[in-house]
């Protein structure tokens, strides 16, 4: 044995009792629950601003509430979904999932793993806190553009710490995630024998990286703009505010990544299961994921099209960003040929998984749309692009997070769920999500600009629908917490294997429920 | 924790200096923009 090898005790024990499990626990299954009870718990409070937005929208005028309280509904909705409910989610998943997935008994960090996640509510509460507070919560946008978001008043400082404490938390988590997996592979589990949810996993923990620090570093050089007299962003002192927008889209562009390919990896589980296939195509997800890793980093400009670049960048920029649809077609393309002449079945985690395909295409679509320069300028700012974002984001993203929650509750909890209901979630969502987001498409293309809490009357039929489209959704997904809360209280018993065409080391050899510490001894994978 | 037959798997050494280069990398990312637009 070498010198740098860790010696430990060969000491067992199971969870603590009480609270303090939670508060002290270093253990990855702990802590990707509490992420992911985390997670539902800010999709629910952003979820309820979304209700307020649409609420607002269902006619046109103003009824309910006041513009600048609106404003901060929309700046606060996007805020809590992107960091409270998107991003911990898929942290939560990969907390359960990786160290099971390559032979690995915990994550390789534990006690910077629970600090990773401790630090979120204490920032989140502080987001929330500005809603009480003089000038009320931030209302600029999640952008935080100059000069616009210095206007803020009490809540600034709030909002800037947030800010930071959920970069420190993204950043721990994702060196966690790296030096699990390049140091804690079970032996023979090479890089490319690695499912395609860690593989995406991995690649999205060094966009993490990469780009948490940067934007960290943009609103730290808001703060001092605001408070310490520099002139970063301030024409008037030397600085440019459009500087600001590149550094925070340098962030944005691959932080939608971020929010997407860890979906990559979970639908590339879930469809070879249930079509009782091998994944078509492995190396060719791996290449492509790397590769729209990679040309994440030079598109961000495709978000400022209309701040006046030189006609080169916005061609650059514009051609740059449509190379991203074929790798993107290369992953659509295996799903699809996955599937084809595959015994499939239809239980809930595959129909999100296909909802996922045929939906997150329709948005990857509508990004086509928007990606060319001189069309863009008549969709800037419109509801073509909530339109779009939303296709992506909800039955993308989120639609991949409930494939996975029905996928590996049974394997978590060692119950299975109730499929009725779990089907009666899948098409409700799926049609409600439609009636939501479709007709956005429709308004923003007749011009309705986004970001406001009154209209034009000739917006008002389609606002409507959409909103009627917007409540329903919502109820929706109080029947998903039902469910996840009747699965954890009980159920018919899971087997190990939970589906006939499961495969991976966390379904063929670890129990349902796994043990509280799993590959105690490490797995040998051939 | 873990078993001694698992030991061979956690390459201490291979961690730290992992953490250690992402840790230098994000701090660079950090203050970079704010370094090259002060010099600027």
């Amino acid at each position: 044995m070498s010198e740098h090898v860790a010696s430990h005790d060969d000491h067992h024990h199971g969870p603590e009792k009480g609270l303090m499990r939670w508060v002290r626990t270093t253990n990855h299954k702990d802590i990707g629950t509490l992420y992911l009870l985390f997670s539902l718990l800010m999709f629910m409070i952003g979820g309820a601003m979304a209700m307020i937005i649409r609420l607002e929208l269902f006619q046109p005028g103003m009824q309910f509430v006041e513009p600048g309280f609106f404003n901060s509904m929309t700046t606060m909705h996007a805020l809590i979904m992107v960091f409270g409910a998107v991003m911990p989610a898929f942290v939560g998943l990969a907390n359960w999932l990786i160290p099971m997935m390559i032979g690995a008994p915990d994550m390789a960090l534990p006690r910077m793993n629970n600090w990773s996640f401790w630090i979120l509510p204490f920032g989140f509460a502080m987001l929330l806190s500005t809603l009480f507070m003089e000038g009320g919560a931030p209302a600029a946008g999640w952008t935080m553009y100059p000069p616009l978001v210095l206007q803020t008043q009490d809540a600034f400082p709030f909002l800037i710490f947030t800010v930071h404490i959920l970069g420190i938390s993204s950043i721990m988590g994702a060196i966690n995630i790296v030096a699990t997996i390049l140091n804690m592979r079970a032996p023979g589990m090479s890089l490319m024998k690695m499912p395609l949810f860690v593989w995406t996993w991995f690649i999205t923990a060094y966009l993490l990286i990469a780009v948490m620090p940067v934007f960290a570093g943009a609103v730290t050089m808001l703060l001092t703009d605001q408070y310490f007299g520099t002139s970063f962003f301030d024409a008037a002192g030397g600085g440019d505010p459009v500087l600001f927008q590149h550094v925070f889209w340098f962030f944005g562009h691959p932080e939608v990544y971020i929010m997407i390919l860890p979906a990559f990896g979970i639908v590339s589980a879930i469809v070879p299961t249930f079509a009782r296939k091998p994944l078509f195509g492995y190396s060719s997800m791996v290449y492509a994921t790397a590769s729209i890793a990679f040309l994440s980093f030079i598109v961000w400009a495709h978000h400022m099209f209309t701040v006046g670049m030189p006609v080169a960048g916005e061609l650059f920029f514009m051609y740059a960003t449509m190379l991203i649809a074929v790798p993107t077609g290369v992953k659509v393309f295996n799903w699809v040929s996955t599937m084809w002449k595959g015994s499939m079945t239809f239980e809930t985690p595959m129909l999100f998984a296909l909802g996922f395909i045929i939906l997150f295409t329709i948005g990857g679509f509508s990004g086509l749309m928007l990606a060319i320069t001189p069309v863009d300028f008549q969709y800037h700012d419109t509801y073509f692009v909530v339109a779009h974002f939303h296709y992506v984001l909800v039955s993308g993203a989120i639609f991949s997070i409930m494939a996975a929650a029905y996928y590996w509750l049974p394997k978590w909890t060692g119950n299975m769920y109730d499929e009725r209901l779990g089907k009666i979630h899948f098409w409700l969502s799926t049609i409600f999500v439609n009636v939501l987001f479709f007709p956005q498409h429709f308004l923003g293309l007749a011009g309705m600009p986004r970001r406001i809490p009154d209209y034009s009357l000739q917006f008002a039929d389609w606002n409507m629908v959409s909103s009627i489209g917007g409540f329903a959704f919502g109820l929706t997904q109080l029947l998903f917490c039902y469910i996840v809360y009747k699965t954890i209280r009980g159920g018919e018993k899971a087997t190990d294997r939970v589906w006939e065409g499961a495969t991976g080391l966390e379904f063929e050899q670890l129990s349902s429920p796994p043990p509280y510490h799993s590959f105690t001894e490490a797995p040998l994978v051939k | 924790m873990m078993s001694d037959s698992q030991e061979h798997q956690v390459n201490r050494r291979g961690i730290r200096i992992t953490v250690l280069l992402l840790a230098l990398v994000a701090l660079g990312l950090y203050l970079g923009p704010m370094i090259m637009k002060v010099l600027d």
